[in-house]
């Protein structure tokens, strides 16, 4: 998938109602009426966002005049699904670095401790 | 995702109504589970509380009219000692499995740091809807008298939901991620070998967090943090090839050592953002060292947020090869 296609994934996904859509048909093949449903949305408004979702080429519509059944696209899920593994990494690493910081820090307390005690042991003497 | 917004009246006529939370959160699990776990008092009491607090008294009746109470305990910010926080309220409506609608109030509000001025008992709606098989839940609280107040209850139910989420996926052993989900939460949880002091500086002091926030290979060259409700989050990440990353944010909730709420956004040259994230740290001593839970909520999105992603990771990944060949030299 080139880049511009994943743009406009990602435009279609930034609105909840159409995730929401998306989560219906990984279930399965639907029509328009049964996606409506749960939205308490007029039918011009999910055939809105059922358009958006087809120009991002996240789902098929068939070809029955009637009904028109949505179907899911995965291929194009997919790629949009490994955007926040990535983010996922970023944190990652960054806690790779917090840790690695926390030990640097104790490690040096540790060393200015080491020195206090030389130096007051000295003056003991 | 959550907003504090006005309630408005119709054409300016109405007094100014108050702030209203609203928060919406997907659930990886069917509408009667959720519904169970919301209305069933034993199951209710092993998630519900902000990160940090169990629930230790729940009395939660079905019937409209009758009351409910609430007791958690947790430490309290900044003195370490242990608190007893409760709630009440009356049941106003309960619509199995999709409507539940309680009034809302704190015993003592001066506990958890509010006055007379700032709250005053209100209403919380939830609603529960069918995605599939997952859970849509919409859940509003309001009115509120001050923005503060309102945000100051953003952090505390938030956290509550990412461990009823946790809860939810434990109930249902079985369950499989779908394989075409698009997550938009992430949870990490690390162990740091340090005392929770030090690792909450490391998180808090401008100074500090300039030693660790971004990827392998990047600098931070200005951090800017406030460690208040309100307070500014502003840093540039600078990476290996010379390309700087804004990101800009907000401090909305701050209870040192064990818990604070911020807001991130990374920007584009131009100062707008590419997404936007709700982030809640939990600080717990365990072990002789310190876990951390990080939530993260992807809160909006725009076109240019995978470009962001896969940029950084190209000019992370140059600078390792570049640190490579260097260390060849040596």
């Amino acid at each position: 998938m080139n880049e511009s296609n994943l743009d406009t994934t990602f435009a279609a996904l930034a609105d909840p109602t159409r995730r929401a859509i998306l989560a219906r048909l990984a279930l399965g093949e639907t029509s328009v009426t049964e996606l409506a449903k749960p939205f308490e949305m007029s039918m011009p408004a999910i055939s809105k966002h059922l358009k958006v979702l087809e120009k991002a080429g996240l789902i098929d519509r068939g070809r029955d005049a009637q009904t028109r059944p949505a179907r899911l696209n995965p291929a194009a899920l997919k790629a949009a699904a490994a955007w926040i593994d990535e983010y996922r990494k970023f944190w990652e690493e960054s806690f790779d670095r917090l840790d690695a910081y926390l030990q640097r820090l104790q490690a040096d307390k540790a060393k200015q401790k080491q020195a206090m005690r030389k130096i007051s042991g000295k003056k003991e003497r | 995702m959550s907003t504090a917004t006005v309630m408005s009246g119709h054409k300016g006529l109405e007094p100014f109504k108050g702030y209203e939370l609203k928060i919406t959160r997907v659930f990886d699990a069917p509408r009667e589970l959720v519904w169970k776990a919301w209305t069933d008092p034993s199951m209710q009491m092993q998630w519900m509380g902000p990160r940090g607090f169990t629930t230790t008294e729940l009395e939660m009746p079905k019937t409209p009219g009758a009351s409910w109470r609430r007791t958690m305990e947790g430490l309290v910010p900044a003195t370490g000692a242990s608190v007893r926080l409760k709630q009440h309220g009356i049941i106003r409506e309960v619509k199995p499995p999709e409507l539940l609608v309680f009034s809302f109030a704190w015993d003592v509000p001066s506990d958890v740091g509010l006055s007379n001025m700032d709250f005053e008992e209100n209403t919380i709606t939830v609603r529960f809807e069918e995605k599939g098989n997952k859970t849509v839940m919409t859940f509003t609280q309001g009115p509120f008298l001050t923005a503060s107040a309102c945000d100051g209850h953003t952090g505390g139910w938030n956290s509550s939901f990412d461990k009823f989420a946790e809860f939810l996926m434990n109930e249902q052993p079985g369950r499989v991620p779908d394989a075409n989900d698009v997550p938009t939460e992430l949870h990490l949880r690390r162990f740091f070998q340090a005392p929770l002091d030090l690792v909450f500086a490391a998180w808090t002091k401008p100074e500090m967090l300039a030693e660790w926030w971004a990827p392998k290979g990047f600098t931070i060259p200005r951090c800017e943090f406030e460690g208040k409700g309100g307070g500014k989050i502003y840093l540039e990440m600078k990476a290996p090839d010379g390309t700087v990353y804004p990101m800009s944010g907000r401090v909305v909730e701050f209870y040192a050592p064990y818990r604070f709420h911020f807001t991130a956004t990374p920007l584009d040259k131009d100062g707008n953002a590419i997404f936007e994230t709700w982030n809640s740290v939990f600080l717990e001593e365990k072990n002789g060292g310190t876990e951390l839970t990080l939530d993260v909520h992807v809160r909006s999105m725009t076109d240019a947020a995978p470009m962001y992603l896969r940029g950084m990771k190209e000019g992370w990944s140059q600078s390792l090869d570049k640190l490579a060949q260097l260390l060849k030299r040596h």
